[in-house]
């Protein structure tokens, strides 16, 4: 396994386990709850840091070998079609919440069929906006590992 | 590897074994790495235009003795 699909692996663990983290404070009994402003806060700064630890820590141990980490066009190519597939899921997650919360001002009177989130309160949509780029995030390490293990 | 409607075929892994360089060595006189040679041996990744001439070059041969392309996929 090459430096770059251990780096992949590391990525998409960390953020599983931090979007995991975050889920844990914004969620009980499978739905999402409303934060205190200042809890909010303080776990998107603990997110903040336990983001900045994952990358940290691969940076460190690159450091420890640098000619491994040099990219070749291969694993460029690779990355850009992560970088790619991260994009769209970024444009998809942000429609689908834009037609969300235009189709709750035009259907008020309806009955949805659907699970309808509350994007008026702060803490659904910090936690929506987070979860599509952790979302984001874990669709392009998944991509970069498919391609370097077809 | 595909490409679009076509295929590229390549003789980098005879054409390798026959100069008795290993895949790490080739992968180290084009500036690519080992796995990416594993892939192109393969047929599972098709290199540019730059690598391909790199390649073609470490076996003194045209690139279209190393590197073939069918159409019909």
């Amino acid at each position: 396994m090459s430096e770059h699909e251990k780096s992949a692996w590391w990525s998409l663990g960390t953020t599983v386990l931090i979007w995991l983290f975050l889920a844990t404070r914004f969620t009980g009994d499978g739905r999402i709850v409303e934060l205190p402003a200042g809890l909010a806060l303080a776990t998107y700064i603990e997110m903040i840091v336990l983001w900045i630890a994952a990358a940290v820590v691969p940076a460190v141990m690159a450091a420890k070998d640098p000619a491994a980490q040099v990219k070749d066009e291969r694993d460029r190519v690779i990355d850009a079609l992560g970088d790619r597939c991260e994009g769209y899921v970024v444009v998809i997650a942000i429609n689908v919440l834009v037609v969300h919360l235009l189709a709750r001002g035009l259907y008020t009177d309806r009955t949805p069929s659907v699970t309808i989130l509350d994007l008026s309160s702060t803490t659904v949509l910090i936690f929506a906006l987070l979860t599509t780029l952790f979302l984001a995030n874990a669709v392009k390490q998944a991509v970069v590992l498919w391609q370097y293990r077809r | 590897m595909t490409v679009g409607r076509g295929r590229v075929s390549n003789d980098v892994r005879r054409l390798r074994e026959a100069a008795a360089m290993t895949q790490a060595e080739l992968g180290e006189r084009v500036g690519a790495t080992r796995q990416t040679i594993i892939a192109i041996e393969a047929e599972k990744y098709a290199p540019s235009l730059e690598l391909a001439f790199k390649l073609a070059g470490v076996f003194k041969r045209p690139v279209d003795d190393v590197f073939q392309f069918s159409a019909d996929g």
